[in-house]
C-alpha cells in the first residue's frame, strides 16, 4: 500500500497550500473536494468506518477518477473519540465539506458555532438535496441525483413530448451542485483569509437545478409559459436538431444567428435577404413554409451522406454543426488527441486506469495527478500523527473500530 | 449606475470583474460574481446587441447587479478604454471561438502588460489549442454536447435518436467551471501577483461530468446505451404516472429503503423477497415482476401528492416531477424564497424569478438591480475612468460606443 504524508503532497496548482475537509458519499460532495485536490489543495476524504462509500460499489470506476490526489481517513465520527478528533482536524481546515440532511450535523452536535469555536476561520459548505432551512418535513427527505432533478423542475422539461420525464445523465445535479459547492467556498475562503471569519453555504440542490434553467422559469413565472418537451428537435424553430445520416450515425445542427443563416441557407438553395427571408433574420419557424423546405432539403443532404461529410460540408458553409460523438468516436477524434481530453494513471495498487484529464487549462499553474483515489483508511496513521496522535492510541482506535482500514481496490 | 450606488454585500466584495461574451457559457459567471457583491461591468458588442436578450425575461436574472456598457474594443479609442478597465479589474472573462482576442492583438501577454496579476479565462466551444480546424469552430450549447459525447448517452434507447439535456445544460456547466476556476486562479493570483490565463473548452467541461459512463466506455471500448427513463440494471422504470396524471420519481435502491418499501406495499412476507438485496436488477424473476407490479399499482391508485408525501414520512427517497406551477405552490420552495422577485429595468416591472443560490449565512447575497438595458451605464463607467461629458459625446458620435 501507497501510503502519503502531507509533506510528501507535491506542491502545485492554484490551491495550494489549502486544506479541505469532506465527509461525503457519491458525487456533489466528493467532486467538489476532487476540484480542490486536482488544483493542489490538501484533501482529507473522511469515509464512514462501518460503510464504504456507495460510489465505490454502485458507479462502476467512476471513483477512481472522481477521488483522484485526495487522502483517506476512515473514522466514525459518531462516537465521541471519533468526534473529538474530527474536531481537533477542524482547527487546522479551511473548507469542511458535508452532505447530509438538513440539520443532521446540528443533531449530532457538529453545527457551525461548536465548530467556529474550534476554528473561527472555518467554511462550511452543506450540501443537502432540500436545504438546511425551510419545512422540516422536507429538510428530513432522502435525496440522490433523480430526486433533486425531479423536485428541482428539471426533470420535467427533459424527455420527449407525450412521453414521461426523464433525467439527464449521468448525475448532472450532483455535478452541478459539486461545482457551485467548489466555487462559492473558495470565494468564501479568500473573504475568510481577509477577515478571519469564516462562512457557512447553505445548498440545496433543488435549488442549483432551478438556478440554471435559464428563459423557462421566467417564461412560465411572468407570462405563464408552460414547458413543452423538445425531444431531439427544436419544436419551434427549423434547421435545429439532430439528423440521421446515411452512415447511420446523427449529426446536431442549428440555423441560428443572422450570419448562420446568410451563409447557410444558400448551401440548401434557398435564398437570403429577399422579402420573405430579409436581411437581419435570425431564424426560420419550423411552421413556415420556407423553414420546411430547410428541413426537407437538410434531411435529404443528411440521409445522402455519411455524418462526417455532414459536419465538413455545413461546417464549411458557416453553419454550427458536429457529429454526436460516443466514445469511440471521442477516443480517435483529433481535437480530443490534440488536447490529451483522456489520460491515464495508476490507481493506488499500481494498475492503470484510463479517465478523464482535469479542466480547465491553466497556464502557469497547472493542474496534476499525482495519486489514485485512496483505499479505505490507508492515510489514517499520518493524519492522525499530524494531529499529534501516538501510535498507542491509533491502536486503540482500530481495537475499538472507530478506525477502519480495508482495502476495497481489489473488489473492483 | 454609478459606483458609489453599488451596495456593499458578499463574499466578492471588493472583486472587480470585465466580462464579454454572448448567452450563458461566459457572461452566466459575471452574473454569479454579482452576486456575491463584486463589481462586474459587461462589455456588450456594437455591432449587434447579444442575441440573449431575445429571449425574454432571463435576460434580467442572468445579467442581474452588473454594470454595462456597450463598447467596440476593436476601435482605437475602444481599445484604449479597454486598456484603462484592464488596468482597473482583477479578473478578464471572454468568450469567443478559440484565438480571437489574440486576433485582435489582445493577447495574454499584452493585457499582463497592462496588468500583471490579471487573471484572464478564455471561454470557447473546442479550447484555445489542439486542432486548428477545430479551434476555429462556433459552437452553441448542443453543439458542445454533441461533440464532448453527452447527448450520446442521453435520450431513449435506440433507435430513438440522442438527445440535448434542457435547457442549455452544457452552457450552464461551462459557466459554472469558468466561474469558479477563475476564483481558485485569483486565489493564487492574490498571493503571488503573478496572474493565469484560464482555457475553458466547453465541450471538455461536459467530458469532465460523465462519471462511470465515461470510465467505462473509454476503459472498456464499449458505448453504454442510452436509457432514458429506465435504468440499465434495475427492474423498475424510475419515472412513475400517478392516479391524477402527474408523475413521481422514485429511486429505489439500497438495502434499507428497499426493507421499508416493500414492507409498505406488503411484500415483506414474500419468500421471494427474504434473500438480502440492495438493487431489484431486471434478471431477478419473480422478485422483479411482484416489485415492478406493486410499484406500478400503488402508482396508479395514489395522487402524486399522496404518492410523494408516504414515500417521504416511510424515508424512501421519492419526489413528484415539478412543473412550474407546482413549485410556486410548494410549501418548500416557498419557505426557502427559491423563487423571488425584483425590479426589472427593463420592463419597468417587478419580475419573478430565482433566488441567488447556494445561501450564504455570514454574507448572504443580495439582488440589488436587474439585466442591464443595451449600454445603459456608457456615461457612468465612462466618466470614473476620466472621461468627459463632450469625450463621450464623440463616442457615441464615432459609434465606439452605443446605448438604446
Amino acid at each position: 500500500m501507497i501510503m502519503v504524508r502531507r509533506a510528501e503532497i507535491p506542491q502545485f496548482g492554484l490551491l495550494s497550500g489549502v486544506k479541505v475537509v469532506h465527509n461525503t458519499v457519491s458525487i456533489a460532495g466528493p467532486f467538489a473536494a476532487e476540484l480542490y485536490a486536482e488544483y493542489g489543495a490538501d484533501v482529507i476524504w473522511i469515509e464512514n468506518a462501518k460503510v464504504p462509500c456507495m460510489s465505490r460499489v454502485a458507479t462502476g470506476n467512476a471513483w477512481q477518477q472522481d477521488r483522484r490526489n485526495q487522502r483517506n481517513l476512515s473514522i466514525d465520527i459518531s462516537l465521541p473519540k471519533g468526534k473529538e478528533i474530527f474536531l481537533k482536524l477542524m482547527e487546522e481546515t479551511d473548507v469542511f465539506i458535508s452532505a447530509a440532511r438538513g440539520g443532521q450535523y446540528e443533531k449530532m452536535g457538529l453545527g457551525d458555532e461548536v465548530l467556529w469555536e474550534r476554528n473561527p476561520r472555518l467554511v462550511t459548505v452543506k450540501i443537502s438535496g432540500f436545504g438546511q432551512t425551510g419545512r422540516p418535513d422536507y429538510m428530513n427527505r432522502p435525496s440522490y441525483d433523480p430526486i433533486a432533478q425531479a423536485f428541482g423542475g428539471y426533470m420535467a422539461m427533459n424527455g420527449f413530448p407525450g412521453m414521461p420525464s426523464m433525467p439527464t445523465n449521468p448525475l448532472t445535479a450532483d455535478y452541478m451542485s459539486a461545482l457551485f459547492a467548489f466555487g462559492t467556498s473558495v470565494a468564501a475562503v479568500m473573504k475568510s483569509r481577509e477577515t478571519g471569519r469564516g462562512e457557512s453555504i447553505d445548498l440545496a440542490q433543488y435549488e442549483v437545478l432551478m438556478r440554471t434553467q435559464s428563459r423557462y422559469p421566467m417564461d412560465f413565472l411572468e407570462q405563464g409559459i408552460p414547458f413543452v418537451k423538445e425531444g431531439s428537435h427544436s419544436a419551434y424553430f427549423a434547421g435545429y436538431g439532430t439528423y440521421s445520416c446515411q452512415d447511420e450515425k446523427e449529426v446536431y445542427m442549428l440555423y441560428l444567428g443572422a450570419g448562420v443563416l446568410k451563409r447557410g441557407l444558400p448551401f440548401m438553395g434557398i435564398e437570403f435577404g429577399t422579402e420573405k427571408i430579409p436581411p437581419g433574420t435570425n431564424l426560420l419557424y419550423l411552421s413556415s413554409p420556407e423553414g420546411q423546405l430547410l428541413e426537407e432539403r437538410i434531411k435529404a443532404f443528411c440521409q445522402s451522406h455519411t455524418a462526417e461529410e455532414v459536419e465538413k460540408a455545413f461546417l464549411a458553409h458557416g453553419v454550427p454543426c458536429s457529429r454526436i460523438m460516443d466514445y469511440n468516436d471521442c477516443l480517435k477524434d483529433p481535437q480530443y488527441v490534440a488536447r490529451e481530453v483522456f489520460t491515464e494513471w495508476k490507481k493506488v495498487n499500481g494498475e492503470s486506469v484510463k479517465g478523464v484529464n482535469i479542466f480547465p487549462k491553466f497556464k502557469n499553474y497547472p493542474a496534476q495527478i499525482w495519486r489514485g483515489a485512496p483505499n479505505i483508511g490507508m492515510d489514517n496513521e499520518d493524519i492522525l500523527t499530524e494531529l499529534g496522535l501516538t501510535e498507542e492510541q491509533i491502536k486503540e482506535l482500530y481495537g475499538k473500530k472507530i478506525l477502519t482500514q480495508r482495502d476495497y481496490l481489489n473488489n473492483i | 449606475m454609478k459606483k458609489s450606488e453599488i451596495p456593499k454585500f458578499g463574499n466578492l466584495q471588493g472583486l472587480k470583474v470585465i466580462t464579454s461574451g454572448s448567452a450563458i457559457a461566459g457572461p452566466f459567471a459575471g452574473a454569479l460574481f454579482a452576486e456575491q457583491g463584486a463589481e462586474v461591468i459587461y462589455l456588450e458588442n456594437t455591432a449587434v446587441p447579444d442575441m440573449f436578450r431575445m429571449f425574454g425575461d432571463v435576460w434580467s436574472s442572468e445579467h442581474r447587479n452588473e454594470r454595462t456598457m456597450a463598447l467596440d474594443i476593436q476601435s482605437p479609442e475602444g481599445r484604449e478604454i479597454l486598456v484603462k478597465l484592464v488596468q482597473w479589474c482583477d479578473i478578464l472573462i471572454e468568450s469567443s471561438k478559440g484565438g480571437t482576442w489574440a486576433k485582435w492583438g489582445l493577447t495574454d501577454e499584452f493585457l499582463w502588460g497592462i496588468n500583471p496579476k490579471l487573471v484572464i479565462t478564455h471561454v470557447s466551444g473546442f479550447g484555445l489549442t489542439g486542432d486548428p480546424d477545430y479551434i476555429k469552430r462556433g459552437s452553441f450549447d448542443p453543439i458542445g454536447q454533441a461533440f464532448s459525447g453527452y447527448m450520446a448517452i442521453n435520450g431513449e434507447p435506440e433507435p430513438a435518436p440522442p438527445y440535448a439535456p434542457k435547457p442549455f445544460t452544457g452552457d450552464y456547466v461551462t459557466a459554472l467551471n469558468t466561474t469558479w476556476a477563475t476564483l481558485a486562479a485569483l486565489y493564487r493570483t492574490q498571493q503571488t501577483g503573478v496572474g493565469e490565463s484560464v482555457d475553458v473548452a466547453q465541450y471538455e467541461c461536459l467530458v469532465r461530468i460523465q462519471g462511470n459512463f465515461l470510465l467505462e466506455g473509454v476503459n472498456s471500448g464499449k458505448q453504454p446505451p442510452r436509457m432514458g427513463n429506465k435504468d440499465l440494471k434495475s427492474a423498475l422504470e424510475n419515472v412513475q404516472k400517478c392516479q391524477d396524471g402527474n408523475y413521481v420519481m422514485l429511486a429505489l435502491g439500497g438495502g434499507a429503503v428497499l426493507r421499508r418499501v416493500e414492507k409498505l406495499w406488503g411484500l415483506d412476507g414474500d419468500p421471494d423477497f427474504q434473500e438480502p438485496h440492495t438493487v431489484i436488477f431486471k434478471e431477478d424473476g419473480p422478485r422483479a415482476e411482484k416489485f415492478v407490479k406493486a410499484a406500478v399499482e400503488f402508482c396508479r391508485t395514489h395522487t402524486a401528492e399522496e404518492v410523494d408525501r408516504i414515500m417521504n414520512e416511510n424515508q424512501i427517497p421519492c419526489s413528484i416531477v415539478m412543473t412550474y406551477d407546482k413549485m410556486l405552490d410548494n410549501p418548500q420552495y416557498k419557505a426557502r424564497e427559491t423563487i423571488t422577485e425584483w425590479y426589472d429595468e427593463i420592463g419597468g416591472r417587478r419580475i419573478k424569478g430565482v433566488a441567488p443560490i447556494p445561501r450564504f449565512r455570514n454574507n448572504p447575497s443580495q439582488i440589488f438591480r436587474s439585466g442591464h438595458t443595451y449600454g445603459m451605464d456608457n456615461e457612468d463607467v465612462l466618466s470614473e475612468f476620466g472621461y468627459s461629458e463632450n469625450e463621450i459625446k464623440a463616442f457615441y458620435d464615432k459609434g465606439v460606443i452605443k446605448k438604446k
